[in-house]
């Protein structure tokens, strides 16, 4: 187990670095210029752009902007920010914790949301109640974030007045005025989730419930509760486990729309500034740490197999 | 490539694999489309793109804020926190350094200018309580108030001044404004309440920048203490000291006790809340969880007008929308051409179907937001929709049609009217290839002069030169289209000399007649901005380059 451990984080490695080389690469490739995005479209002499360049390393071939780059995240340091003037470490470590909080909210929502109607849908198949769930899984999925969040903001905050519109709040704070913050962004966030989620755990309770060791549970008598959610299952769960892992590099991309419609001071709008503005320093540092957000979020959901099916065995 | 590392277990054979798992339930490529969202999803809906970042309205103008009536003759309140929603987010906060919008809303309540803008667009004495020019136009005389405090208890004097603007003028201080002020020959500080700035050249628009960005005064003693960190620690002599930021978040001012102006500010603290999505801020406003909300979108005007907690303050011309057409590319080299793509576009039919009419025909490229200098006749001698004179000159430049492709920035309203300028183009023949960019792409391929035709957006300067000298020089490295006309070139020449006064806004109207006729831009609308806010929020001066200056505004119960 702690071998297996070891392996896949140490495949993690190469993974960063390839992911890092792209991400250079296409900001690289894509019009726009870090430069012009500091000294406005048309300003700033000769000097000063060649003393912005230097300053910024841009004045370097492409190949030592990306070795300097690398160098400095070897030894720990993401860089700096000229554009925020602060180092891109910093940043990233406040805005963690607002994007976290999100999409931890999101998951717990979505797991509380899809497994009730996944199972009831599943052992209901055909009922009124299984057409409800799957009407009510296709319109989530199929909302985009940007206009459900707009929505949600004119009905809870505009109309109703019970949520605020916008913004965030430190949990260590306002813990109230932080959940009452969260509720509507991750309510968009976890919509087209929870429907992807509740279609999952349905297609696979609905598989094993077709299989021999559930009729034979059925035929010694055990009553339909006890079948369901006691032995089918956990053995439905190893398919949905791996959707989880997956999806959460979804999530972290609709955390992008998320909290640029709530002004929520995050990861995402921080990915969106960097790129806008050609952070090419801020963008590495964002992209590196969702991909290493997501390659962890695939080893728990691999290390979750050997629990939901104890006949697996990590070497 | 996949991120996602294929693991080891002895998966029994039965089950499905993760592969057919994956298509069965309608899972497209999560892990990666996830990081390509992260690393180039737009900001869906928000705010028009502000590309042409810098420098207010001031010099030589007025405004024509319809503002709201201030709801009382009362005695201003002293007290309260005022929260005032942005669009944009601010980055630094050190005025030379960095001045998108974002950043200048904020600069203004932190930092006092050398002189100032008035709601006329007047120019008042501000830190500078008065001036003199030399006969030779050569020396600019400013006599500063005296007394004055920065934020961190040091003293606001000449050798202040002297630093300041030493430090723009720096190339290792990498300012924008640098360009701006080239003519500037040397700073002279001879005494704590004069400073000299002399000219390699006589330079008109000096003062009119010197109610933006370069003209800001921080304390020197706090930029040199803090370097390269002085953004976050930003020191002025202005109406409220800043307490603290979190980027994204907020900013937080709080009021400036010792403020030189006597009575001023009246509020306890300010708090600039970036709100990008134009609807939620709009919503923010109706909720009340902020008093402003700048740059209200069309689409939420008519809400914001039927609620009776609300008053709207717009400021027409404020930006200005036009469509670059680069004379390298046949055969918009031929002016006949230019001007037919002039008599095709229907510009009353572009402010109805882009801005549900939030927006006035722009006829040439002078603002109304430049009250003085502005002609009302261009609307007369300007191009207006005629489909037969527009053919009409196509033929007489033995034109039959040809392909446009046409860059934009991308936003609701600019991409509405570019499809409606390539149905317009099409009554002509011309074949309009819409390319959609990012605002930083589209000014990127304009300035490396790739492109053929570009439609964007600009915002006034301080003073008109600013707009017109850059973009219609003819060796101006900005005139990205290769404009040359040396009768425009002589009328730029003479409006950096001219003092301000009737000769000046004569110049520029000439000037503006044979650009209109040139067609170097076809000149498509100028914009209403509006800004709104709590009917309790009093004071606030409709100032034409839309930016917050807080120091007046108070709170009524």
């Amino acid at each position: 187990m702690t071998r297996f451990i070891v392996r896949r984080l140490s495949l993690a490695v190469p993974v960063l670095f390839l992911v890092s080389v792209f991400v250079f690469s296409l900001l690289y490739l894509t019009p726009g210029d870090p430069v012009t995005a500091i000294l406005g479209p048309d300003q700033g002499d000769a000097e000063v752009v060649a003393s912005l360049r230097r300053q910024m390393d841009l004045d370097k071939p492409a190949v030592v902007q990306y070795g300097l780059w690398l160098g400095r995240v070897a030894h720990g340091d993401l860089g700096y920010s000229y554009h925020l003037r602060e180092s891109v470490g910093d940043i990233i470590a406040q805005r963690i914790p607002v994007t976290f909080e999100l999409a931890a909210i999101s998951v717990v929502l979505s797991l509380v949301l899809s497994f009730p109607l996944g199972i009831l849908s599943a052992t209901r198949r055909g009922s009124w109640l299984d057409l409800l769930s799957s009407a009510a899984s296709a319109l989530g999925a199929s909302m985009p974030a940007f206009w459900l969040g707009v929505v949600l903001v004119l009905v809870f905050a505009v109309q109703m007045r019970v949520l605020p519109p916008y913004g965030f709040t430190r949990l260590d704070a306002d813990p109230v005025g932080n959940l009452k913050a969260m509720i509507l962004p991750s309510i968009t966030l976890a919509a087209g989730y929870a429907a992807i989620l509740s279609r999952l755990v349905r297609a696979s309770l609905l598989d094993t419930l077709g299989e021999d060791f559930v009729r034979t549970a059925r035929s010694k008598g055990l009553g339909g509760r006890a079948v369901v959610l006691g032995h089918a299952l956990r053995s439905a769960l190893l398919p949905i486990i791996t959707t989880i892992g997956l999806e959460t590099g979804r999530l972290l991309g609709g955390a992008v729309v998320t909290e640029t419609i709530f002004s929520l001071p995050g990861l995402g709008r921080l990915a969106v500034d960097a790129v806008t503005s050609h952070d090419l320093p801020m963008l590495q540092g964002v992209t590196l740490l969702m991909a290493a957000a997501l390659l962890l979020s695939n080893l728990v959901a691999d290390l979750l197999y050997g629990f939901a099916d104890p006949r697996i065995r990590y070497s | 490539m996949s991120p996602h590392p294929s693991h080891a277990s002895n998966r029994p054979a039965h089950r499905l694999g993760r592969r057919d798992l994956l298509r069965r339930v309608f899972v497209g490529a999560p892990a990666i489309a996830g990081l390509l969202a992260a690393c180039s999803a737009p900001a869906p809906s928000s705010a028009p793109p502000a590309p042409a970042a810098a420098a207010p309205p001031a010099a030589a103008s007025g405004s024509q804020a319809t503002a709201a009536p201030a709801a009382a003759a009362s005695a201003p309140k002293r007290g309260g926190t005022l929260t005032i929603a942005v669009s944009e987010e601010w980055r630094v906060l050190d005025p030379p350094t960095y001045a998108n919008i974002g950043d200048r809303q904020v600069y203004y309540s932190i930092f006092n200018t050398l002189v100032a803008a008035d709601e006329q667009s007047n120019i008042v004495p501000e830190l500078a309580k008065s001036w003199q020019v030399s006969p030779d136009a050569l020396t600019w005389t400013f006599n500063l108030v005296s007394g004055v405090k920065f934020h961190d208890g040091t003293d606001f004097n000449a050798q202040a001044v002297k630093f300041n603007l030493d430090r723009v003028l720096d190339a290792a201080t990498a300012s924008r404004f640098r360009s701006e002020l080239a003519d500037i020959q040397e700073i002279q500080a001879p005494n704590e309440a004069t400073v000299k700035i002399v000219l390699k050249q006589p330079f008109t628009p000096l003062l009119a920048w010197l109610t933006d960005a370069p003209g800001m005064i921080s304390s020197p003693t706090a930029i040199q203490k803090w370097g390269k960190d002085y953004a976050s620690h930003p020191v002025g002599t202005g109406p409220f000291a800043f307490v603290e930021q979190v980027k994204g978040d907020h900013v937080t001012l709080k009021r400036n006790d010792s403020y030189w102006q006597p009575g001023l500010p009246y509020l306890d603290q300010v708090i600039f809340k970036p709100i990008p999505d134009a609807t939620v801020r709009a919503a923010a406003l109706r909720t009340k969880s902020v008093d402003i909300a700048d740059l209200i979108a069309t689409s939420d005007l008519a809400a914001l007008k039927a609620s009776s907690d609300v008053k709207l303050r717009t400021i027409p011309g404020a930006r200005w929308q036009v469509c670059h057409l680069n004379e390298q590319t046949p055969p918009l080299d031929k002016k006949e051409v230019r001007q037919a793509l002039a008599y095709a576009i229907d510009k009353d039919s572009l402010v109805r179907a882009a801005y549900q009419g939030n927006a006035t025909p722009m006829y040439g490229p002078m603002s109304p937001v430049y009250k003085n200098v502005f002609d009302p006749a261009v609307e007369q001698y300007g191009f207006r929709f005629d489909l037969a004179k527009a053919k009409q000159k196509m033929s007489e430049a033995g034109v039959s049609g040809f392909k446009m492709p046409l860059d934009i920035s991308v936003a609701p309203e600019t991409s509405r009217m570019a499809e409606q300028i390539k149905a317009m183009l099409a009554q002509i023949d011309v074949d309009v290839e819409i390319n959609g960019r990012d605002g930083n792409g589209a000014f990127d391929l304009l300035g490396k002069k790739q492109f053929t035709a570009t439609q964007i957006s600009w915002t006034p300067r301080p003073d008109l030169d600013g707009n017109l000298r850059r973009h219609f020089y003819s060796s101006s490295p900005l005139n990205y289209q290769s404009y040359a006309n040396p009768k425009v070139d002589e009328l730029l020449d003479l409006t950096r000399r001219l003092p301000n006064g009737d000769q000046r806004i004569q110049a520029f109207r000439d000037m503006q007649k044979i650009l209109v006729d040139d067609v170097p831009w076809l000149y498509l609308v100028f914009e209403n901005q509006t800004a709104g806010m709590l009917s309790r929020v009093q004071d606030l001066p409709p100032i034409t380059d839309t930016l917050m200056r807080t120091k007046s505004v108070w709170l009524s119960s």
